[in-house]
């Protein structure tokens, strides 16, 4: 922000213009409180920065109604835009047709030859499967003490991986109950990035006896997060367990070129 | 149709703001700790939450710059600064997933430097090829956002007593009709009015999830219901002073009430 005489609250304590970098923060919620009740209070005495604010959060939005760019699309970024983006619109002709060619190429390959198509090589981190009704039958018998649980377990079924470690950090459980909470609380922390915090939860849950498609899909999260959280002796070892492995995980693990 | 110039920033009315000299950025740190949780490449696709949170922040911080350096470089066509945010941003998004262009042990001022380069490079990349609408100086197709801003509240002070109270009594009669509406309903109607979004980017928003046209009919009802409950309180609409935004914005957004959806109305 930057001082301006013209600009002052009318208590009189001058106030300070917004800029750039400040909207930014105020926008995605990274200030403190007190700054950003500052931040606020000027915005309430100076239309100026109120406006710039407004197109700021305006672009912000706009942003968000767009799907992310896939970035591992063509290399080339006009190309890896979602469809109806207006990088392309108004560029040469030349460049147009040549883009209308590349994609009348990608359909011409996807129509006839279909047996060309190969899975990504590098897929998201799947969802572990739904625990399924017995279990969510057997938490609820456990009483109130497991009421986070099949809310945690609601959430993650809904693809809220935030929500879901909020709840299943906070649930309580034990015996098998316990397993199922530490597996898909490890799942949704690694689905969040927090590798490290995953690491902690599955490293002596992801056993051997965990029945499939849990099992292996536990022990796939546990690589990534064993990976990517700099663990890579471990992870190693475990990637050479999984590449024996029958089914979709072991295929993934085959997959992944040595590292 | 004339294409639409933004001359951006603050250029013209007052110098260009410098930061507050003991306040430093935060969403260079927030970058590097979203860039940090990317899983190594070749690994697996990162979570889309992930990446969608790092995109949107290298984008907002690719376009302030855009609209910083766009005052001393010329002005330049607002599709242009957009085309060229989103080519950098994902042209860094996909280098930080490639474990290309790392964030690890650098200072939050070093990252912010970085990405005020690569967007002053665009720029300069743009006048290079002598894009066309590449002007020398300032235009006068469309004004600054601060400068139109004085422009239409002209004075020595930004905010006249007058117009002061008068923007605040509106601003609580708006809130206090707003907050009559249902969360999802407001926030369609906040997006449309204060954002100008289409009735198609609303739909496509992930706080809305709704077909356009079903947009369009709560934005109908909602349009109504204001303006009803306006006229309740004196005014209209059309009264609504420049201004009044971040209000509004306080009101149902900071501290992520509107954003969880849980502010106590019903959908």
């Amino acid at each position: 922000m930057t001082t301006d005489a013209r600009c002052k609250r009318e208590d009189g304590v001058p106030g300070f213009h917004l800029d750039e970098d400040l909207c930014l923060d105020l926008l995605h919620g990274l200030l403190d409180a007190d700054a950003r009740e500052r931040a606020l209070d000027h915005l309430a005495a100076c239309p100026a920065c109120d406006r710039l604010f407004q197109l700021r959060a305006a672009a912000r939005e706009r942003l968000r109604a767009r799907p992310v760019p896939d970035a591992a699309a063509l290399p080339g970024t006009a190309a890896a835009m979602p469809r109806g983006w207006r990088v392309v619109i108004g560029r040469p002709v030349i460049q147009r047709l040549a883009t209308g060619l590349v994609a009348a190429s990608v359909a011409l390959l996807l129509l006839i030859g279909p047996g060309v198509r190969r899975a990504p090589l590098v897929q998201p981190l799947p969802w572990l499967p739904e625990i399924g009704h017995s279990i969510q039958a057997r938490s609820s018998l456990a009483g109130a003490a497991s009421v986070e649980l099949s809310a945690g377990l609601d959430a993650y079924a809904a693809h809220d991986a935030g929500g879901a470690v909020r709840l299943l950090r906070r649930a309580q459980a034990s015996g098998s109950l316990e397993t199922v909470r530490k597996i898909y609380l490890g799942s949704a922390l690694a689905l969040e990035g927090r590798y490290e915090e995953s690491v902690e939860v599955l490293r002596d849950t992801a056993t051997p006896d965990l029945p499939d498609p849990w099992g292996s899909e536990v022990r796939w999260t546990l690589f990534v997060a064993l990976r990517s959280a700099g663990y890579t002796a471990d992870a190693d070892s475990l990637w050479r367990v999984l590449r024996g492995e029958p089914g979709e995980v072991g295929e993934r693990a085959r997959r992944l070129a040595p590292y | 149709m004339a294409d639409r110039i933004v001359q951006p920033g603050f250029a013209g009315g007052r110098p260009p703001p410098a930061a507050e000299p003991d306040r430093l950025p935060r969403w260079p740190a927030r970058l590097q700790e979203l860039c940090a949780r990317l899983p190594p490449p070749g690994i697996c696709a990162p979570p889309d939450a992930l990446r969608g949170e790092i995109w949107l922040l290298l984008h907002s911080a690719l376009s302030g710059y855009l609209h910083r350096h766009a005052i001393h470089l010329g002005a330049v066509p607002a599709e242009d600064l957009e085309d060229l945010a989103a080519e950098k941003s994902l042209d860094l998004l996909r280098r930080c997933e490639q474990g290309t262009w790392s964030l690890e042990g650098r200072e939050p001022g070093e990252i912010a430097v970085y990405l005020s380069r690569a967007a002053r490079n665009g720029l300069l990349d743009l006048r290079r090829r002598g894009h066309r609408r590449f002007t020398a100086g300032p235009t006068d197709e469309e004004e600054a956002p601060w400068d139109r801003s004085v422009a239409q509240n002209p004075g020595p002070g930004a905010d006249a007593p007058d117009t002061g109270v008068e923007r605040r009594e509106f601003a609580r009669a708006l809130r206090t009709c707003a907050e009559r509406l249902n969360a999802r309903d407001r926030r369609i109607w906040f997006f449309r009015t204060f954002y100008e979004m289409s009735s198609k980017e609303i739909a496509a928003h992930p706080e809305v999830g709704l077909k356009a046209g079903h947009v369009d009919v709560l934005l109908q009802r909602c349009r109504q219901a204001i303006r009803t409950c306006l006229a309740g309180h004196g005014y209209a609409p059309g009264d609504m002073p420049r201004g009044v935004f971040g209000a509004l914005w306080r009101a149902f957004h900071a501290g992520g009430r509107e954003a969880d959806g849980r502010d106590g109305h019903d959908d």
